[in-house]
């Protein structure tokens, strides 16, 4: 009973953290309405950041999250009370889903492999009391970010029982936001809505990923962005959006080592599209590029170590790309790529409705786009196992390559409703 | 209007149903009502074999206070107790008692109760039996 109660009390604490504080900033502004899980992305952009800042500091997680949770209800009582109590029904079903999603992970609690050697002790580290700089002394791999351990512990230490998995419903309450947000920009009924919040649960709930693994919370990250990003691209100028894509841009750096190589991808993605103007494109650019170096200045200051992909990676030599021993990873990685598009079914459907809109003829110049950021996509995570040293890249690609593709299939969800709604909803 | 009102409220309802049950939520909560935390811990975890929640958790407040206790469990790579909140950041490890998972190879008899233990390669001492379960052992070294 108290760990149902501990579920509630958990979720209505992050609902109040994550309350705060766009419209105390943004209040001044006109370019955000009253979209509910519009306010929840920005701020989880925001906090995001901000705990990122908190994470350098030793800080007792207790009073940190006093004090967010105070804020929160300050502007709960502020500014949201009407937009909350208001028949706000799709929040009821949210936090339903928030709920009803951590009685799964309660039931089973059992972490995968790299949360147990890897994550919780970054997590246990910040549980502790104990600051970033001191993550060299726990086990695991320092050289990778930890970010969304800071939200596991923030949790852990402040459920009201002491269970490790009580922190991760962090991701789960993060990973909601992102379906909802981008669900309810679409001018639907309430009960489609709900239906595509269903359909989309189905299609990316993985309970495995929220076994302590990292991987949800970039999905969610990667729909927020790119939800900020045509947010940003409705109006023609620089606005206070494109400040939120590069700071979200961060989040994905600090998440996992993976971000620096869909900061890639999204910089290609912001570099070629016609919307943009020449500005922006420079800003986006000389930003990830900063965010980059500032990460990578970091890890060295504290720990005189970084890492692009696994410990001990190596890239293989350049002789040696196209030599037979190499090119005969190909057909494995690729057939090991055709199993993630079945287990992962949002490929199958992008390239599908890609397929019928191609038959069609009505295929648009997003649609154009997203196919040339899938092609890359793909191709950068296949060349990490391609182009390494490792005898057991094999293994590291059947055990990797999956929730590498996880990361990034929001993109596609994106692209999908957009196409879908254009389509053929007609609600 | 109102029956068209009606009629989507029915809908709604069903489709709530729909989500329920297709979760398992009727059942998750029987089972978090009925089972508590140790007991889901040791079904997904083990009592004794693979990471042997049910045996660590019996033992492990039975060594010095503010030490972490070592759990050397061949067939992981990592000490379980991390995950269980057991282990404390930046604390030293109990230098005199440890439990052995999954492994009586490790353990040599040398005497009634006094075992020579021997860990990836390492002779790490002489040590007696404090409790015991199949392939589970606490430790306490041999005076």
């Amino acid at each position: 009973m108290i760990e149902i109660f501990n579920i509630f009390y958990l979720t209505i604490g992050l609902t109040l953290i994550f309350l705060f504080p766009s419209k105390v900033i943004f209040n001044s502004l006109k370019n955000t309405n009253n979209d509910l899980f519009e306010i929840l992305s920005i701020n989880v952009i925001l906090v995001l950041n901000l705990f990122l800042i908190l994470s350098f500091l030793r800080l007792n997680l207790i009073y940190v999250f006093c004090i967010f949770a105070f804020l929160g209800l300050l502007n709960f009582i502020l500014f949201y009370k009407s937009i909350l109590i208001k028949r706000n029904y799709l929040f009821l079903i949210f936090l339903f889903f928030s709920i009803m999603l951590s009685f799964k992970i309660a039931l089973n609690p059992k972490m995968d492999w790299d949360a147990s050697v890897i994550w919780i002790f970054k997590a246990k580290n910040f549980y502790d009391g104990f600051s970033f700089s001191n993550l060299s002394n726990v086990p695991g791999v320092v050289a990778y970010p930890h970010l969304g351990t800071y939200g596991w512990g923030l949790l852990w230490k402040n459920s009201l029982v002491d269970y490790e998995y009580t922190g991760r419903i962090f991701y789960i309450y993060i990973y909601l936001i992102s379906i909802f947000f981008l669900v309810n920009r679409f001018n639907l009924s309430f009960i489609t809505k709900i239906t595509a919040i269903f359909l989309l649960t189905i299609l990316t709930f993985d309970h495995s990923l929220f076994s302590g693994y990292q991987e949800s919370l970039m999905f969610a990250l990667i729909i927020i962005l790119f939800e900020t990003a045509r947010k940003a691209n409705n109006f023609n100028n620089l606005n206070i959006f494109h400040f939120l894509c590069i700071l979200n841009a961060n989040l994905i750096l600090w998440v996992k080592n993976e971000g620096f190589v869909w900061l890639l991808i999204i910089l290609i993605y912001f570099l070629i599209h016609k919307k943009y103007n020449s500005k922006i494109k420079i800003l986006y650019s000389l930003s990830f590029i900063l965010l980059i170096v500032i990460k990578f200045l970091v890890f060295n200051f504290y720990f005189k170590e970084s890492l692009i992909g696994w410990k001990g990676y190596e890239f293989i030599a350049v002789s040696q790309i196209f030599s037979l021993e190499i090119l005969q990873r190909l057909p494995v990685l690729i057939y090991q790529l055709i199993q993630v598009f079945f287990k992962y079914p949002i490929y199958l459907i992008f390239l599908l409705l890609n397929l019928y809109l191609l038959f069609i003829k009505k295929i648009s110049y997003e649609n154009k786009l997203f196919f040339l950021l899938f092609v890359l996509n793909c191709c950068l995570s296949l060349s990490i196992f391609y182009f390494t040293t490792d005898p057991l890249w094999q293994f590291h690609a059947s055990v990797g390559l999956d929730r590498m593709l996880y990361q990034t299939s929001g993109i596609y969800l994106f692209i999908i409703l957009n196409m879908l709604n254009k389509h053929f909803v007609k609600v | 209007m109102k029956i068209l009102k009606k009629k989507s409220s029915i809908l709604l309802f069903l489709l709530i149903l729909v989500i329920m049950h297709s979760n398992n939520f009727f059942l998750d909560t029987y089972i978090l009502f009925k089972s508590n935390y140790e007991e889901r811990m040791t079904k997904v975890y083990g009592d004794c074999g693979e990471e042997s929640y049910g045996f660590i958790k019996k033992n492990i407040n039975k060594h010095k206070k503010d030490h972490n206790l070592e759990i050397l469990n061949p067939n992981f790579s990592f000490n379980n107790s991390y995950w269980m909140g057991y282990l404390h950041t930046n604390k030293q490890f109990d230098k005199d008692k440890l439990i052995l998972i999954n492994n009586k190879n490790n353990l040599k008899k040398i005497e009634e109760n006094k075992f020579k233990l021997f860990y990836q390669n390492k002779n790490l001492g002489f040590y007696k039996i404090l409790n015991q379960e199949q392939d589970c052992f606490f430790l306490q070294k041999y005076d």
